[in-house]
């Protein structure tokens, strides 16, 4: 049925005229033997998607290792082109915490400029890790793992265990992982259309083995979805195959040395401009995915985790109009 | 990551978070197939799996979890169909209405048809892959497709249309091939 086929395809990438619409409607109320086709075309059309997002999926897991190291990820690479010495150049708007920054519209009229999503220093928190991935906003959770006020710079988060993970592939338990998900649906009424926007997460790590050890993989995450937060803690890790964008920075560590040395570890994504929400991912584990040396987890700690947004005017000539 | 408690809930067990992720791309292949867009199609499974999810506890694992799952979506995708905007849709009603019972046949035989497909893009070259995903998974404009791999538009729709009639004939192929 070719020319089915053509109005279930046209469908999929703009709006069927009038005249269009009818045909396809006509063809389908008509026709059983249509209806069966179309069925099977369009429950094919999921299959066919899934299986490429699931390959893509696979790369982009592949590239998480150390060949790939500070490498950004995105659907979108035009974005990435912005360079990273006029974000060095930008200006800082402010610091602010994570709940007056939903208050504040996102600044425009300068070259590049940031502004504070979220910012933790896990000060206030003590006693374990709510285990699981998160159920809504605002909490972390995860692997066992601890809070902790003993850091000389304050508070942190200590890494104790790999939990192996259901929903993967392999259930391997690879890495010590904590969560959070940060609402971003107000930012897309308040993004200027004519901006790159930019998420840049990072972490400082420590690792306190006094004498160095196996390399433990210290990473940070970031993924983009759309729809609603709720939709994803039962469906985690498999959810993963309807990211919008998401990117990945690590350092591995093997501990000795200044014990107080922070790792800073950090990452950057374009913000889509569908997404509604990120999901922040830090965690310690095996420097290789597939490998069986245990791990030597309960010395390596996260603190000081944000969230910021940069923005930056598409048009070099546009900016010259806008200076301030 | 492996726990998946809601604290002062009681959390599904462990079977019934296995059948409800391995039923995924059936739910959503019947969500799509019955509404005609994906948009749609994607608001009705995600009411779906937020159904699903609270009623955890009526499933009798004694039975096949996708047909239970099946019903909770036709359920989800006749609401789209009653509070959806009428200039928004593909389908009229009475055959969104129609689709709903077909695609009930075509979910059920989702899994064989994955794992066929599988076989299927294996063989695909990296181009016709690239092509077939910024199309299918980025969701990019023909016109995007056509610059971004330096080929006319009207070639980007031909070679999309006769890649996914191969795959579809091939699927088939592989069907029959364990069959027979």
């Amino acid at each position: 049925m070719p020319r089915l086929n053509e109005l279930l395809v046209e469908s999929r990438t703009r709006q069927l005229s009038a005249a269009e619409r009818k045909e396809l409607n006509d063809i389908l109320r008509t026709r059983p033997e249509a209806r069966a086709a179309a069925a099977q075309w369009l429950a094919d059309d999921v299959v066919l998607t899934e299986d490429l997002r699931t390959a893509q999926m696979e790369a982009l897991v592949d590239a998480d290792t150390p060949q790939g190291a500070g490498r950004v990820i995105t659907k979108y690479r035009s974005w990435f082109q912005w360079s990273t010495t006029a974000a060095a150049a930008g200006v800082v708007v402010g610091f602010l915490c994570a709940s007056m920054a939903w208050a504040i519209a996102v600044p425009r009229g300068a070259v590049t400029e940031w502004m504070m999503l979220f910012q933790d220093g896990f000060e206030d928190k003590n006693g374990p890790l709510a285990p699981g991935f998160p159920f809504r906003t605002g909490v972390w959770s995860g692997d066992p793992a601890e809070y902790s006020a003993k850091l000389k710079n304050g508070g942190g988060l200590r890494f104790i265990q790999a939990v192996g993970d259901r929903n993967s592939r392999n259930g391997r338990a690879n890495s010590c992982d904590a969560f959070r998900i940060l609402d971003l649906s107000h930012l897309k009424t308040q993004l200027d259309p004519d901006t790159e926007s930019i998420l840049e997460f990072s972490a400082e790590f420590l690792d306190t083995r006094p004498k160095p050890g196996r390399p433990v993989h210290l990473a940070c995450h970031i993924y983009l979805f759309e729809g609603k937060p709720e939709t994803l803690q039962p469906l985690w890790p498999v959810a993963l195959r309807d990211v919008l964008g998401s990117s990945v920075g690590y350092e591995d560590s093997v501990g000795g040395g200044d014990t107080g040395r922070e790792i800073k570890v950090s990452t950057r994504c374009a913000l889509h401009t569908k997404a509604d929400y990120a999901v922040i991912h830090v965690g310690a584990g095996r420097v290789t995915r597939n490998g069986t040396e245990p791990l030597d987890l309960g010395a390596q700690y996260v603190s000081n985790v944000q969230v910021a947004l940069k923005t930056q005017a598409l048009s070099g000539k546009r900016l010259l109009g806008r200076s301030p | 990551m492996s726990s998946f408690t809601e604290p002062g809930q009681n959390a599904p067990d462990a079977a019934f978070v296995l059948a409800l992720t391995e039923s995924q791309t059936a739910l959503r292949a019947y969500c799509e197939a019955s509404l005609g867009n994906r948009e749609e199609g994607k608001d009705a499974w995600q009411r779906t799996n937020v159904v699903l999810w609270r009623k955890a506890g009526e499933w009798d694992q004694k039975k096949r979890f996708l047909p239970w799952a099946l019903a909770v979506a036709r359920y989800e995708v006749l609401a789209v169909i009653r509070d959806r905007q009428r200039d928004l849709l593909v389908f009229d009603e009475d055959v969104a209405l129609a689709m709903v019972d077909e695609s009930l046949h075509v979910a059920e035989t989702v899994g064989a048809r994955r794992d066929a497909l599988a076989l299927c893009t294996e063989k695909l070259q990296p181009r016709h892959r690239d092509v077939l995903s910024a199309h299918y998974v980025l969701g990019h404009p023909h016109a995007e497709i056509a610059a971004s791999h330096r080929m006319r538009l009207s070639a980007v729709k031909v070679l999309l249309m006769r890649l996914r009639r191969s795959l579809a004939d091939c699927i088939e192929r592989r069907l029959n091939e364990q069959t027979a």
